[in-house]
């Protein structure tokens, strides 16, 4: 959601749509640097698109759903702390060393809502359209059941995912708390979205040929980049637990 | 997967101002408030705490004011209530009201109906309950045997309702009957009315017990029991569609994930000074899923205030929120080696015996998981 000045939302909404248009086919590099997306974060003084953060990262979101192989979030997150820091800008996609932990545990959100909106989809698609005992998957409430949590764990983390692209405007020390309760519930979300989805193909999704395990396996990964489970979740325990009885429930809404 | 986007929550000035402000007026009221007590907070019946929230016009927030409503928005109703459930405050008195029946009074009652309870609702003077379930008749609402028979300026109600929370201190409940048809029309031939219970012959309420010796549900029991036509809400025959929009309302809020709170803020004050990384691992997890599904519910009060139907996104709120806060009790158990019992002067011993022993209706009541998961498939697609 952008702030309400219109131009900006049209400015976004545009922006989603010739990158929605680029990442459906081969993309370069050049081909992503000729769209602006590097920069996306920075203000338009510095050449970027002057968006509300949670509009341009909405771009890694979509990079996630298509298995864009670049790391455009990456660079996105890695060129707003060299501008903020008043270093040069990348000269091509950010490897590993140029990306800050918070940054790179934002983007890693985004990109796993978007993968598991596609899990989701595949599955949907699947259990319509495969018939056993005279009729589709779709018709046997076990499955019902089971699309149903699967399509909750996919709606926590793409919130989860949201909360975590709203951090990146907030201050370190929220933003700490806010990406790591992010990143603990998408990895939560993964493990039970992957198995149920692979549950619901049955064995064709445990095949090459088939496309369900490019994401599934992306998402087992990328879960757990710029820090795992337990790296996310000791510093929100620790500060639960410094927050105390009393400051517990505060916590939880300023988180 | 647009159809399961939840909107960003939104906070202004407003909410921010009266979220302090809540804090304020509770922090007053349940000074004295055990955490036995706080625990209690969805049953804890309490009709000066309900005057008191209606006085600071904290009830009926978001109602025209000719209805004794505030005119406020679903985000500053979203405030208040989240704060005096996250508070352990005794709520019973007016939740029902306020979350369901009023709305479901002003979306589809008469002029004369909403001019005659909605102002007591506003004012925490007048209780609710809520008339659905029935023997033959749990998660299966459709298979109702209620009836209601027109005859002259009346309606004869023969039939009985079960597990009618609060029935025995209600001033009305919102009776879902047949009024016409068989119970093989299903959805068919279904209507609400408005009983007054104080005010209706042949209407008999006994009490069931719960597994915790508490008294909270009842058999309400109608008997040739007269009711005036004018009782009759919205349209003869469309009660279901009025009822499953009454639903919407009823699983929509923050309750369905706040229910074991109270254990949760004691097993961090039990944790603290011990703070291995056992705890710290499962008071993160914890705190991760209680954030995130904050933000979802939020989304739902969004949606409210838009005016979308939030049917499917209120069902994944309260589906996710169930498992979580019937989760805390198994999980502080691994954490303090305690044995769960009312009885001890250890509040948290006290509160996990309190909350273990309640866990398993909160996947029941208000729908139960499995219905909930059937309606979150057919918001897919797949029924």
């Amino acid at each position: 959601m952008t702030t309400g000045i219109g131009g900006e939302m049209d400015e976004a909404m545009m922006l989603r749509d010739a990158a929605t248009r680029l990442f459906a086919g081969d993309c370069d590099w050049s081909d992503i640097e000729a769209m602006g997306l590097p920069l996306a974060l920075l203000g338009e003084d510095q050449g970027g698109f002057g968006l509300d953060p949670v509009d341009a990262l909405a771009i890694v979101r979509l990079a996630g759903a298509t298995l864009v192989p670049w790391p455009v979030g990456e660079t996105m997150v890695a060129n707003a702390a060299r501008a903020g820091a008043g270093q040069a800008l990348l000269d091509g996609p950010a490897t590993a060393d140029d990306v800050p932990m918070l940054g790179g545990a934002i983007a890693r959100s985004l990109l796993c809502a978007g993968a598991l909106g596609r899990v989701l989809d595949l599955t949907i698609e699947h259990v319509n359209s495969r018939e056993q005992f005279g009729r589709p998957l779709a018709k046997f409430q076990a499955v019902q059941h089971a699309l149903a949590q699967l399509a909750s764990e996919v709606a926590a983390a793409s919130a989860a995912a949201d909360h975590a692209a709203a951090a990146f405007a907030r201050p370190a020390d929220e933003a700490e708390i806010a990406v790591g309760v992010a990143r603990v519930r998408i990895g939560e979300a993964v493990g039970i979205a992957n198995g149920l989805a692979h549950q619901m193909h049955g064995a064709i999704g445990f095949t090459e040929e088939y496309q369900l395990h490019r994401y599934t396996t992306a998402l087992w990964r990328w879960r757990d980049e710029y820090g795992g489970h337990p790296y996310w979740a000791r510093k929100v325990g620790a500060a639960a637990l410094a927050a105390g009885s009393a400051g517990y429930w505060p916590l939880v809404t300023a988180a | 997967m647009s159809a399961l986007a939840f909107p960003a929550p939104v906070e202004t000035y407003a909410t921010l101002k009266l979220r302090a402000e809540v804090r304020a007026f509770l922090a007053e009221q349940l000074g004295a408030r055990t955490p036995m007590q706080r625990a209690d907070s969805w049953s804890g019946f309490d009709r000066a705490f309900s005057r008191a929230l209606g006085a600071r016009g904290w009830l009926g927030m978001t109602w025209p004011k000719r209805y004794g409503g505030h005119e406020r928005s679903a985000f500053e109703r979203y405030v208040v209530v989240e704060e005096t459930l996250a508070a352990g405050a005794p709520v019973a008195a007016h939740w029902i009201a306020d979350r369901q029946s009023g709305p479901t009074l002003l979306k589809y009652g008469t002029e004369a109906q909403r001019a005659a309870v909605l102002p007591g609702v506003a004012r925490g003077e007048t209780v609710f309950c809520i008339g659905m379930s029935e023997p033959g008749s749990g998660s299966d609402l459709a298979a109702t045997r209620t009836r209601a028979v027109r005859d002259g300026d009346h309606w004869r109600v023969t039939g009985t309702k079960l597990w009618t929370t609060g029935a025995h201190e209600a001033d009305y409940m919102i009776l879902f009957c047949r009024t016409s048809g068989t119970a093989a029309d299903r959805q068919a031939g279904t209507s609400q009315l408005l009983v007054d219970l104080r005010n209706t012959q042949g209407v008999t309420i006994r009490p069931i017990i719960d597994l915790d010796g508490k008294h909270h549900f009842n058999e309400v029991h109608f008997e040739d029991a007269i009711i005036p036509i004018d009782a009759l809400i919205g349209t003869e025959g469309e009660g279901w569609a009025q009822v499953m929009s009454e639903l919407a309302f009823e699983r929509s809020g923050p309750e369905r994930f706040l229910s074991s709170i109270q254990l949760l803020i004691d097993l961090i004050g039990a944790l603290q000074g011990a703070e291995d990384d056992a705890s710290l691992l499962a008071v993160g997890r914890l705190t991760s899923h209680l954030v995130v599904l904050r933000r979802l519910s939020r989304g739902v009060a969004a949606m409210l205030e838009a005016g979308d139907n939030p049917t499917v996104h209120a069902a994944i709120v309260k589906d996710l929120g169930a498992v979580f806060e019937q989760s805390i009790p198994e999980i502080a158990r691994t954490l303090v080696d305690i044995v769960p019992d009312a009885a001890s002067t250890r509040s948290f011993a006290a509160v996990l015996q309190k909350t273990m022993w309640n866990a398993p209706s909160w996947s029941l009541r208000g729908g139960t998981r499995e219905i909930l998961r059937g309606i979150i498939a057919r918001g897919l697609g797949l029924r």
